[in-house]
Formats: structure tokens, C-alpha cells, sequence
């Protein structure tokens, strides 16, 4: 990690990128939880890996239920019309957003590339998480957490 | 005003029409393209007022397409390029503007940052916005 960014701001950097992203794109507040240990089941969950001054990947993950609903506030679509492959398609974006503006947060005059979000497959979690934070939606929760490539 | 919309997610380029569609922006054709070639591919083809334009896209990203624009002859339409992008470090807002883009946007964004910001570019570039 550059010696210009700091650890420490991680968990306000992504704070304020999941508010913003959440709100701004799918019109729904995104409450930060205390717990981090919640039941997602059945979930889904993207990965992006980012490169730079700073390495590391962001997961996103979400109860299935609650991604039909961001899709229908985001598509302006009702949410039975919604192939699956258009709610996955959003959660790709959202967690390119999400980890585009903590990394912009973080280290406003950095140097970063983001890889395309990816699934992250059932059951699997990016190793050596460093900080993860839950957050609550008005249709369920989503789990955010960061990973430093270095650790 | 004719804009084009630059984006390899369909899914963004759906939620930017619905977001110009409430900006009050005078938009009468909105068309689309999913990387910096087929950007160039229409910009060759049509007249374009306005470009809104990601930057991590396959192919050519969207750095590339802006240097490919001020290469590109007068047989080229040449429009105002905004950057929308996640990363807003001022070191990659610094190199779009230096390639050429007229202004750049930060995602998420609301319909009056994308309003204000078009507004701006089409002022500062004396293009009729009807």
C-alpha cells in the first residue's frame, strides 16, 4: 500500500460510497449495521479487483431478494419482468461504483484501474479480508468487504 | 441536441436515458454505443451534439476514443465529450480533460449534476442546445 493512503479511512471511504451509490442509483437508503454477521441466504455476490497505488478487491454481497428490488428501482421496471441476467448485470455496476468512489474517497489524487466485477461463487469469500461492513436495506441487507492484495 | 451514450453496461446506458429523460435537458435522439470504436464508428456516421462517456470499457476505453477524437479528421463529427466515471482522483479527471473532454462526472450522480454539467459544456462550447 503507498504510504499516501491510510488503512484508517477505509471503513468511511466505503461508508459514504455504499450511501451515495445506494441512494443515487437505486433510490433506496443503505443503513450502516453494527453486526457484520448476517444471514444473506440464498446471496449474491460480485468481486472487483483494483490496481494501482493501493491492490486489493471489494465483494458485495446481497440477499437475492433484495438485488430484485434495487433492479426495480434502478431498471424503473416491474421487478417480475426482470431477467436475472439484468439484476446481475446491475450488481456488476454497483460494485464497480461502490469500489471506484471508496477508492476515489481514500486517495483523491491516487493513480487506480479497476478490473471487471466478477460472481463470486456460492459459498467462496476473498481471502484475507481485512474490513467488512453490513449495511441495511429497506428489502434486505447487503455485506460490503475490502481486502488488502498486500496482507 | 443529439447525445450519445458510451458505456460497455447496458444497464448504465439504460439508467443514464432515464436520467436524461428527467433532467429537463432538451435531448430529442439519444443514441448508444458500447465502447470508444463504435463511439468513433457513429460519431463517422452521424452528427452528434453531446458524448457521455465511461472510461473502462473493452476494445477502446475511453481515454483511447478522446485521443482517437482529436485525431480524427473533419469528416468527424467532434462534440463535447463528457467523462462519467467511478474514479474521480484528480489525476485521472486531469488526463480526460487534458485528451480533450469538456467535463467529467462522477458516478452515482443525480439528474441535476448531469443537467448542470451539460448545460455548462454546451455553453462554454456555443452549441445550440435545441
Amino acid at each position: 500500500m503507498s504510504p499516501e493512503i491510510n488503512w484508517g479511512r477505509v471503513p468511511d471511504s466505503l461508508r459514504r460510497s455504499v450511501i451515495d451509490t445506494f441512494e443515487l442509483m437505486c433510490f433506496c437508503a443503505a443503513e450502516p449495521l453494527v453486526e457484520s454477521h448476517i444471514d444473506l441466504q440464498p446471496a449474491l455476490a460480485r468481486i472487483i479487483s483494483f490496481h494501482g497505488d493501493w491492490s486489493g478487491q471489494v465483494c458485495l454481497k446481497v440477499n437475492a431478494a433484495a438485488a430484485r428490488t434495487l433492479a426495480e428501482n434502478f431498471y424503473g421496471e416491474p421487478e417480475p419482468s426482470l431477467p436475472d441476467s439484468r439484476v446481475e448485470e446491475l450488481l456488476n455496476e454497483i460494485t464497480n461504483v461502490v469500489c471506484g468512489g471508496m477508492l476515489s474517497r481514500m486517495a483523491p489524487s491516487g493513480n487506480f484501474w479497476l478490473s471487471p466485477a466478477e460472481p463470486l461463487p456460492a459459498g467462496a469469500a476473498p481471502a484475507g479480508s481485512s474490513y467488512e461492513q453490513a449495511f441495511s436495506l429497506e428489502s434486505g441487507e447487503v455485506l460490503v468487504s475490502v481486502t488488502d492484495a498486500a496482507l | 441536441m443529439t447525445a450519445l451514450l458510451v458505456d460497455d453496461s447496458p444497464a448504465m446506458r439504460l439508467f443514464l436515458r432515464r436520467v436524461l429523460d428527467v433532467s429537463g435537458l432538451n435531448i430529442q435522439c439519444v443514441l448508444e454505443a458500447g465502447n470508444g470504436r463504435e463511439a468513433l464508428e457513429c460519431l463517422h456516421a452521424r452528427w452528434v451534439d453531446l458524448v457521455l462517456c465511461d472510461v473502462n470499457m473493452p476494445e477502446m476505453n475511453g481515454e483511447q476514443f478522446l485521443a482517437a477524437l482529436s485525431n480524427s479528421d473533419s469528416r468527424t463529427a467532434h462534440p463535447c465529450v463528457i467523462v462519467i466515471s467511478t474514479d474521480s482522483t484528480t489525476s485521472r479527471v486531469e488526463r480526460v480533460l487534458r485528451l480533450g473532454a469538456s467535463g467529467f462526472l462522477r458516478k452515482p450522480f443525480t439528474p441535476e449534476q448531469v443537467r448542470t454539467i451539460v448545460n455548462n459544456v454546451m455553453e462554454a462550447g456555443n452549441v445550440p442546445r435545441d
